[in-house]
């Protein structure tokens, strides 16, 4: 991620202020060293490069070609051509299931997540005392809200005995099990994905700080309200980083498989109302020794993903503002 | 100056190369036989840390017995164990020996992986109704590892509490089992329900040998619409009947532990178990939990229970140290020593020797368990065959329809033809 421009170093620098060396010899040494050093670097980076080679980008081309063979994991495999491709919308209901879910979860709880980041950013960056407790506070959901553990007590929580239910109790409502209930479990898991706002809040923050201040004086002077002020102003020069905070999340929350496979007992119970794509994948490869269909379906979701993206970039030139144009 | 940097550089290039020759180093590590004449068998279980510590005494003992086999053993818990065993298995990995259960069997021995057993293994001694299980296309393909059997467990506390007797399981219908849950569900009070619903395929299996079916045959499903309708159907009315909670308590239910069901919390009267859960129920609850037959139709002939084994070990079909893998396995099933140290781990002992000699030491819950199998000994239908390939889905399956069912997604007709039409395509 760093810098590739080579820097002079110091014995350089050194070395010709001495003049003791003709300007072409000391070219060509220079050029050696230089392609030296390139050598060097390309060996620090040999076991990272062997590593995206092996681990990463051969498995990947792997399950390319077995998505169209029917390789059962522990058998031999078959070219089976578009097969997979085709039965995952003519004869399994259940792809189509776990895609609707995963649809929705994902275009519900990003923009509310965001959102909500957002507010939570702005209610900050107004000079809370203690702001770095804070941050640090609404951050934490981030980093272990896809854990097994708060899945767990997620469970809990939204449980026919949980503290949702007791807390209705207090109000004279009786609750039932949210994530019994077929048509609430998914809603369940959305507010869970809500609920790790920190990471994009961290995000919209340092962009909510990178906003000079003289913009929001300029515009107080001319007598714009708060409102005006955030339309106007904070909204715009926000974009890059609310389009940034997108993109990731989006990426993430099609990914999404532990919460549900927690939250519903490893099966997308009740009803299939929590299988999430990632999960059918699993179970399809692991469960019922599909692997060429469960790769099918893993690159059919690098397609939807990529085509999401790809579309995201070529709207966010109506609407995402970068200071210079 | 210049001198330097270039003795810098040869000593980057040279730890950059040491770093890579280590990491190559580190994927080679193989397997095989050492040079002075030594086996090395690689085991594979899954389990929790109190089953890996037993079996890792067993294991040492025989390593101590057979000083010329050396045993590098893997273990996993449940939850990973296929992924892993599975990927080994792709990768051309696969462990000598190793545990299966009968959902995976036929799957495995149908592809190859699997060693015949046959003259491997002394079977003389073990219970013959259950070693059957793991013969898949006439060849013994796993040896099971001890028995389950499938039984209704009841709450006493709670029936006491309730002022419920205890039913008489003797000769109970699917009626008096309905009857005494929502009684239980009536006087128990809030909070406290009668029966934990469950969709269990062994629930399944005995219901449709009370009809005359068996759960698969020929490699298909075997139970007919019209039983399986019958069977959603008996949840259906447990719920209306208020002799267990409603759907989506049910449905949370579904998924939870052993721990957390009704009767491990005090909450419920009975629920469907194996016989090997019953101390981890005991101890959730801290009460006594017995176990009562599985209630029959009226007009039933065969009450249909059965001996399940709890899993099997297998070898390699490929492995090159066959023989003392036998040898292994032989040790864990027929050793009275070892099987003093792995008692009822892996499923009440079958072997009629070893049983001899270890019953009474065996925990409270396993000696229980034994009774209760003797009682019902005699009524006892044969055991489970391998099933078919992409039966390991069908479990799933059922849980799935049957909530479909409760939640009043489809009714007990619909959702019976509807998982028929799918494992047709899923068992093969």
């Amino acid at each position: 991620m760093s810098s590739t421009q080579a820097r002079p170093y110091p014995a350089e620098a050194r070395s010709g202020s001495e003049h003791t060396v003709p300007a072409a010899q000391a070219a060509r040494m220079r050029r050696r060293r230089r392609r030296r050093e390139t050598l060097t670097a390309y060996l620090f980076l040999a076991p990272w490069f062997g590593g995206l080679l092996f681990i990463t980008v051969g498995p990947l081309l792997a399950s390319l070609y077995l998505s169209f063979t029917d390789y059962s994991l522990i058998g031999g495999s078959r070219w089976v051509g578009l097969d997979n491709y085709t039965r995952m919308f003519t004869d399994d209901p259940r792809f189509l299931k776990a895609l609707q879910n995963t649809t929705v979860y994902v275009f519900v709880s990003v923009p509310l997540q965001l959102t909500f980041a957002l507010l939570l950013a702005l209610l900050l960056d107004r000079g809370v005392r203690g702001l770095a407790i804070y941050r640090s506070i609404y951050y934490l959901p981030s980093l272990f809200g896809s854990s097994v553990a708060i899945a767990v007590l997620w469970r809990k929580v939204f449980g026919d005995d949980g503290l949702v239910n007791h807390f209705l109790g207090l109000f004279g409502i009786s609750g039932h099990s949210w994530i019994g209930d077929p048509s609430t479990a998914l809603w369940t898991i959305v507010v869970l994905n809500v609920w790790t706002f920190g990471s994009p809040m961290v995000i919209f923050l340092a962009g909510l700080r990178q906003i000079p201040v003289s913009y929001y004086e300029a515009a107080g002077i001319d007598g714009a309200g708060k409102m005006r002020q955030f339309f106007h102003i904070t909204l715009p020069l926000l974009t890059p980083v609310i389009f940034f905070n997108l993109i990731l999340q989006l990426i993430h929350a099609f990914q999404s498989f532990t919460q549900a496979f927690v939250v519903s007992g490893g099966n997308g119970s009740p009803s299939d109302s929590t299988l999430f794509y990632t999960m059918y994948v699993y179970i399809k490869g692991f469960n019922s020794f599909e692997m060429g269909y469960a790769s099918a379906m893993a690159w059919f979701l690098v397609l939807i993903v990529a085509c999401l993206t790809a579309l995201n970039f070529l709207m966010s030139k109506y609407w995402v503002f970068y200071g210079d144009n | 100056m210049l001198h330097q940097q270039k003795r810098t550089t040869r000593l980057c290039v040279a730890l950059a190369v040491a770093g890579g020759m280590l990491a190559i180093a580190a994927c080679g590590g193989g397997s095989g036989s050492g040079g002075d004449g030594k086996v090395t068998l690689r085991v594979s279980w899954w389990g929790d840390a109190s089953r890996d510590k037993i079996t890792e005494q067993a294991v040492a003992l025989f390593e101590k017995q057979n000083p010329n086999i050396e045993i590098k053993s893997s273990y996993s818990d449940w939850g990973s164990y296929y992924d892993q065993l599975t990927t080994k298995v792709a990768a051309g990995d696969t462990p000598d020996v190793f545990a299966i259960e009968i959902r995976k069997l036929g799957e495995f021995a149908r592809r190859d992986t699997l060693a015949d057993l046959k003259g491997l293994v002394n079977t003389a001694d073990l219970d013959q109704k259950l070693l059957t299980s793991g013969v898949v296309d006439g060849t013994q393909y796993g040896i099971p590892t001890g028995a389950n059997a499938f039984a209704v467990m009841a709450n006493t506390s709670v029936f006491k509490k309730a002022g419920v007797p205890i039913p008489d399981d003797s000769s109970w219908t699917w009626e008096d089992y309905q009857k005494v849950s929502a009684e239980l569900g009536a006087a128990g009070g809030s909070g406290i329900y009668g029966t934990q619903l469950n969709f269990n395929d062994a629930f399944l299996k005995v219901f449709a040998a009370q009809h005359g079916e068996p759960l698969y045959k020929d490699g298909k499903f075997g139970v007919s619409a019209g039983t399986l309708a019958d069977w959603f159907q008996l949840s259906v009315d447990m719920i209306k009947a208020k002799g267990s909670p409603d759907a989506n308590l049910s449905n949370e239910l579904g998924s939870d532990s052993i721990e957390q069901s009704l009767i491990g919390t005090n909450k419920g009267g009975m629920g469907m178990y194996w016989t090997n859960q019953l101390s981890a129920a005991s101890t959730a609850s801290g009460g006594q939990i017995d176990l009562l037959r599985m209630p029959r139709d009226a007009g039933a002939t065969t009450g249909g229970m059965f001996l399940q084994p709890t899993m099997f070990w297998a070898v390699g079909a490929h492995s090159k140290q066959q023989k003392a893998a036998g040898k292994l396995v032989d040790f864990l099933v027929n050793d009275p020593q070892a099987a003093k140290i792995l008692g009822s781990d892996r499923g009440l002992p079958m072997n009629s020797k070893v049983l001899a000699e270890i019953r009474d030491s065996l925990p409270a819950a396993d000696q229980a368990s034994l009774a209760y199998v003797d009682k019902v000994r005699t009524t006892l239908a044969d055991s489970p065959t391998a099933y078919p390939n992409g039966a390991a889905d069908i479990p799933d399956m059922l849980q799935r329809y049957g909530q479909d069912v409760i939640s009043g997604h489809k009714t007990p007709e619909a959702a019976a033809k509807a998982f028929l039409k799918e494992a047709d395509s899923t068992l093969s």
